[in-house]
């Protein structure tokens, strides 16, 4: 539609400087704006891959970093939680996570066993096509290892997904209380 | 043919009677029950006298159980290396804190750590002190722990995680325990109970 219209608009092209073509030339200048934004949006969805992965809502809750920091396993740790929408056709697998702020990030799961709260890694996570999964406090989290600085209440980090098929999907964490 | 008659004419009064004793009853028996479940914990019934223990706080100063009467007491077990459960009731906390507004005083915010080995007071008081300042972090030396742990039911296992960062974790019971003004063991709730319901027993042991 937005290309028709730009080629609607070329034939007016030829004009003198009076008004209406001042007018018409205005017309084909936004026109031309309106186009390559498409074409550079359009490109950009099919570019990221990633676009059939939508990330919503992550968060994480404050934590402080300790201050261990050169020591792995001895450090501040916190968990971000967020809405995984698979809006392709085919399934895709969360298989890691990266950020700044911590020196690692693994996919982690809360479960009881009978009264006890275990945790155990996730090697690869199966989004469903057309599924939304959700990781929420004491079930699936992304578990930030050995922070490497405090997270306090409004801040806010980038974290890098790792998918399988979409590739590398980075999303803004913002940190609150619930 | 009397006994027709008389049945005729009074067999409605005796099972109104007994219509009245059933409702009344009911009535009694839900008053009864409300009154004995006026918790959304679940209770201690008879509420035992919580186990007494003195451990170090982050401060490093000495924190006796007993020295908290007239207080309510809120225990969790948990250990700062915890990502997820330990901050979820951490979090609750807070909101339960803001919550009771200047009944919040009367009110001690415990947890007690499940991993010695790792949490120095030092770390306690930052891991405590991201959630609140007067939240309480406790250690102690392995023995006063474990005599912890058995009075209050809390079961931890030091497990190591086969191709993770982490150095090691802890899988832990995770409940609350709230100890009323006078050192009994009143409730329990789990650790992801709603703030509103701990809010709502708080109460019950404050008026």
């Amino acid at each position: 539609m937005t290309r028709r219209s730009a080629r609607g608009g070329t034939t007016v092209l030829p004009g003198k400087a009076d008004g209406r073509c001042v007018r018409s030339r205005r017309r084909i200048a936004l026109l031309v704006v309106i186009l390559v934004a498409a074409v550079y949006l359009g490109g950009g969805q099919r570019g990221f891959a990633a676009a059939t992965i939508r990330v919503e809502n992550a968060w994480a809750r404050p934590a402080a970093a300790m201050g261990d920091t050169g020591m792995t396993g001895m450090g501040g740790t916190t968990a971000v939680y967020m809405t995984l929408v698979n809006d392709g056709q085919q399934a895709d697998r969360l298989l890691g996570a990266a950020t700044d702020v911590a020196v690692k990030a693994e996919i982690h799961e809360t479960t009881m066993v009978s009264g006890v709260m275990k945790m155990r890694p996730i090697p690869a996570l199966v989004l469903p096509a057309g599924a939304r999964v959700v990781l929420k406090p004491g079930g699936l989290h992304v578990m930030l290892i050995d922070l490497k600085r405090d997270l306090k209440v409004g801040d806010r980090f980038k974290l890098t997904l790792r998918l399988e098929r979409a590739g590398a999907v980075t999303t803004d964490v913002s940190v609150r209380q619930p | 043919m009397t006994r027709g008659a008389s049945s005729s004419a009074s067999p409605w009064s005796p099972a109104i009677i007994a219509l009245g004793v059933v409702i009344l009853a009911l009535g009694m028996a839900a008053g009864c029950r409300r009154a004995t479940s006026s918790f959304r914990g679940a209770t201690f019934d008879p509420p035992p006298p919580a186990a007494d223990f003195t451990l170090l706080d982050q401060q490093r100063r000495p924190f006796r159980l007993a020295g908290q009467r007239g207080n309510v007491v809120l225990i969790y077990s948990g250990y700062t290396y915890c990502p997820d459960v330990c901050p979820t009731t951490l979090g609750t906390w807070r909101q339960v804190q803001t919550a009771l507004g200047d009944q919040a005083r009367r009110v001690r915010f415990v947890m007690i750590t499940v991993d010695p080995e790792r949490d120095t007071p030092d770390r306690l008081r930052k891991y405590v002190g991201a959630f609140s300042p007067e939240f309480i972090g406790l250690t102690g030396t392995e023995r006063a722990l474990t005599a912890v742990y058995q009075a209050y039911g809390v079961v931890r296992e030091k497990e190591t995680v086969p191709g993770s960062a982490v150095g090691y974790l802890v899988s832990h019971t995770a409940r609350v325990f709230l100890i009323d003004p006078a050192g009994l063991l009143r409730v329990s709730h789990l650790y992801d109970a709603p703030s509103r319901d701990l809010v709502h027993d708080i109460r019950q042991v404050l008026r």
